[in-house]
């Protein structure tokens, strides 16, 4: 007996609301880069899941370009962080206080 | 094995602006770091050749009539998404210009600054012909991460950095949004294009899919609740990022939203008119109050974009061909008065290194000619008449009484009226106080092309818009029947 | 047997996924993330997409994994304040929008969420993952496809723009 389709969604829903929670209340940014992270593989979890149960590949290839632009931000963010962190020693959130949030 | 796409040469001319244009940037860059030495100048306006050509080949399209679809429905190029292509190409020709000498005091880096540009008009090219839910997301990102790069670009300035960094985990943070959206819609649906979406029958999962979706797309026009993250960085990045930020990107999602809207959700109408009428009014409301107390212009400027973006989902929420209509046309006539205060802005920027509205007391006395240009374009986004804003507020407030939204009139009624008082205080700052330092201001020929075009724009869109009526009305053809289209999509004898 | 299978890897994927959430020190969290995307690729492998599970390893595990904990070791990190003040606000709004997920899917049945038994998968039957994904990507697909590309020649100009160290004034960069 296979395994019902709503099994996925929970999971990929608690994923995504654990990546959500990460993103609004850590302060480092490293971490909140990964929280990211993990919204994205909920969704992929979503697609892949709704892919193989709808029998049509196009979710697949969405997770493609998902796992794409995902790498390509890591670059462009960690680049961002590094160019900022040149200026202040630190990657807390907090810190950054110049522009009124 | 057998590929079920065969791509023809008369497939492929669709897509030859978009081609011409990725091979033009390729040469700009390669021709930037292969010769030495080679004057900044001469890299933008080879830049500026490259979209202008770009420009005349899709102009001609429209003449031509040209239209198409490709790769099964995930590109379209028919007249509204010419339209868009224009808007995109147009702002940028404009911003380079008017970048020109803000990059030379660029350290370094500064061809590569044209190619980002560029790469990112690109990528608002190809949004405004995504049909489809992947081609949307993948277009997105693209034209985005071109911004990432361009809002924090002064590595020296604390500023920019902050600013790109919260531009970049608010964006990235929207992309994860609309990226589960869209797997919802895929689950619900089992398709990702939106022709083949029209006729799904409604559930939570859909709403729940559009509503991230529609999140995702509002942070990227900048609409309340989603703004949060304008403000600052319109202030911390550089002010010819911001100009283009003010501009392009918003045109280039309101294509998507309205593809979106009215093709893919066109059955559940009455349910999303309501979201888009209170995002307008939260929208207008929200900018208009909170720019009244800013002392910075680009702030300023930021804020009244978001209410002018107000104004423009006004169109959306009511849903009809004349609301797109209406759309389009504001959006020409926004184009002309922003950018044009963003080239005054750059302009006295650049010389008094400054942009605190303070520093604008008697800007008459130093450059009448400034003055009274920034006083047209603050004139015209107020919606002044003879100038376009008018035209375009009356064309959008025409389209909600058709569909007899009056509280959004009444709300948008009297948010001109809050628009005008911070924009007449900056006028008033300008004639009538006297400035610190009287002496005069110079701008560059680049600059000054630019206002002259704004200027051209909005007095031309004001007092003869009969053409560009015209043109827009020819864009949303296919809108014309979508009241047929959302009767024939709803289910038997129900409403949403 | 296939549901001890899911529950196995659901229940990591969820326990990593609060670690790298709840761990003071980034480089324990990157590396939680790490376990939790092989237990994602072994998922990915129950849901017939072998392709799929193979990129995730090597692009997310191999590639943007090891591209965080350069960064975390470069820039040398301390381990800090972890949490905002909101926390616990945070923490409980985030129960309650998943209650409220629960609720939506328990209530009102999903079109799909009935959807289990009868559907075994038809799509890889004579061809293998990979083929059919690849037939897709380059005839179907193309036009994201190329977009993808230029992601990337972004993303790699702009990396460089944002991080290169130590240049001169010089006209030329």
């Amino acid at each position: 007996m296979t395994v019902p389709l709503w099994y996925y969604l929970v999971l990929s829903g608690l994923i995504f609301l654990i990546g959500l929670v990460g993103v609004l209340v850590r302060r480092n940014i490293i971490i909140i880069l990964l929280s990211i992270e993990l919204m994205l593989n909920a969704t992929n979890i979503n697609f892949v899941a709704f892919s193989s149960y709808l029998g049509n590949l196009a979710g697949q290839v969405f997770v493609f370009f998902a796992l794409t632009v995902a790498a390509a931000e890591v670059a462009v963010g960690l680049a961002i962080i590094i160019a900022l962190y040149r200026h202040r020693s630190s990657i807390n959130v907090d810190e950054f206080r110049l522009l009124k949030w | 094995m057998t590929f079920d796409l065969v791509l023809s040469g008369s497939d492929l001319l669709l897509l030859a602006p978009e081609i011409f244009l990725t091979v033009w940037l390729c040469v700009v860059l390669a021709i930037d770091f292969s010769i030495k030495n080679l004057d900044h100048e001469n890299i933008a306006y080879l830049s500026v050749g490259g979209v202008i050509a770009t420009l005349l080949n899709l102009l001609w399209f429209d003449y031509l009539g040209v239209t198409g679809t490709l790769f099964h429905d995930m590109f379209v190029l028919d007249r509204l998404a010419i339209f868009f292509k224009i808007f995109v190409l147009l702002s940028t020709v404009l911003v380079i210009l008017s970048s020109i000498d803000y990059v030379k005091s660029f350290r370094f880096f500064r061809g590569e600054y044209y190619f980002l540009v560029m790469m990112s008009a690109l990528g608002m090219m190809f949004m405004a012909s995504a049909h489809d839910l992947l081609s949307v997301f993948v277009t997105l990102e693209f034209s985005t991460f071109g911004f990432y790069v361009l809002v924090a670009y002064l590595r020296d300035d604390v500023k920019s950095n902050e600013a790109g960094l919260k531009f970049f985990i608010l964006g990235v943070f929207a992309a994860g949004l609309l990226a589960y959206g869209v797997s919802l819609v895929y689950g619900e649906t089992g398709t990702l294009v939106f022709s083949e979406m029209a006729h799904t029958p409604g559930s939570y999962g859909l709403a729940i899919g559009f509503l991230m979706i529609f999140a995702a797309l509002g942070f990227k026009i900048g609409a309340v609740p989603f703004h949060s993250w304008i403000p600052d960085t319109y202030h911390g990045a550089p002010t010819p990022v911001t100009a283009f930020l003010s501009i392009a990107p918003k045109g280039a999602a309101m294509a998507i939203l309205i593809r979106m809207f009215y093709v893919a959700l066109a059955a559940f109408k009455p349910t999303w008119v309501l979201l888009f009428v209170v995002a307008s009014i939260l929208s207008m409301t929200y900018g208009n109050i909170v720019a009244i107390a800013q002392k910075n212009i680009k702030r300023l400027l930021a804020y009244s974009g978001i209410a002018q973006i107000g104004n423009v989902l006004i169109g959306l929420a009511a849903g009809t061909k004349r609301g797109s209509d209406a759309i389009l046309f504001y959006l020409l006539t926004y184009l002309f008065a922003n950018l044009g205060a963003f080239a005054v802005v750059i302009g006295v920027g650049n010389l008094i290194k400054s942009d605190e509205i303070e520093d604008y007391n008697g800007l008459n006395r130093r450059s009448p000619f400034l003055a009274a240009a920034m006083l047209i374009f603050l004139l015209s986004l107020a919606g002044v008449p003879p100038l376009a804003g008018f035209i375009g507020k009356l064309y959008i407030f025409v389209a909600a009484i058709d569909q007899e939204l009056y509280t959004l009139l009444a709300v948008g009624l009297i948010n001109i009226i809050i628009s005008m008082y911070y924009y007449l205080v900056v006028v008033k700052k300008m004639y009538i106080n006297e400035p610190v330092d009287p002496s005069p201001i110079r701008v560059s020929i680049p600059i000054k092309t630019v206002i002259y075009v704004g200027l051209a724009g909005t007095l031309i869109l004001g007092i003869y818009p009969r053409p560009f009526i015209e043109w827009v009305v020819a864009a949303t053809l296919m809108f014309s029947n979508v009241t047929d289209m959302v009767a024939a999509a709803l289910p038997h004898g129900s409403g949403g | 047997m296939a549901n001890l299978i899911f529950f196995y890897f659901a229940g990591i994927i969820v326990l990593t996924a609060t670690l790298v959430v709840a761990l003071r020190n980034p480089v324990y969290s990157a590396l939680s993330l790490l376990v939790m995307f092989f237990h994602v690729a072994g998922l990915y492998v129950t849901l017939h997409a072998e392709f799929l599970a193979a990129i995730q390893i090597i692009i997310y595990a191999g590639a943007i994994l090891v591209l965080y904990l350069f960064v975390v070791m470069l820039l040398n990190l301390k381990r800090e304040e972890r949490f905002h003040q909101q926390t616990l606000t945070a923490a409980l709004l985030g129960l309650v929008l998943f209650g409220e997920a629960v609720l939506l899917l328990a209530s009102r049945p999903l079109r799909l969420s009935s959807m289990s038994a009868s559907s075994e998968p038809n799509v890889a039957s004579a061809v293998g993952n990979t083929e059919s994904i690849g037939e897709l990507l380059y005839s179907t697909y193309l036009f994201p496809f190329e977009v993808a590309s230029l992601i990337l020649l972004v993303a790699m100009i702009g990396a460089v723009i944002l991080s290169k160290k130590g240049l001169l004034e010089s006209k030329s960069s």
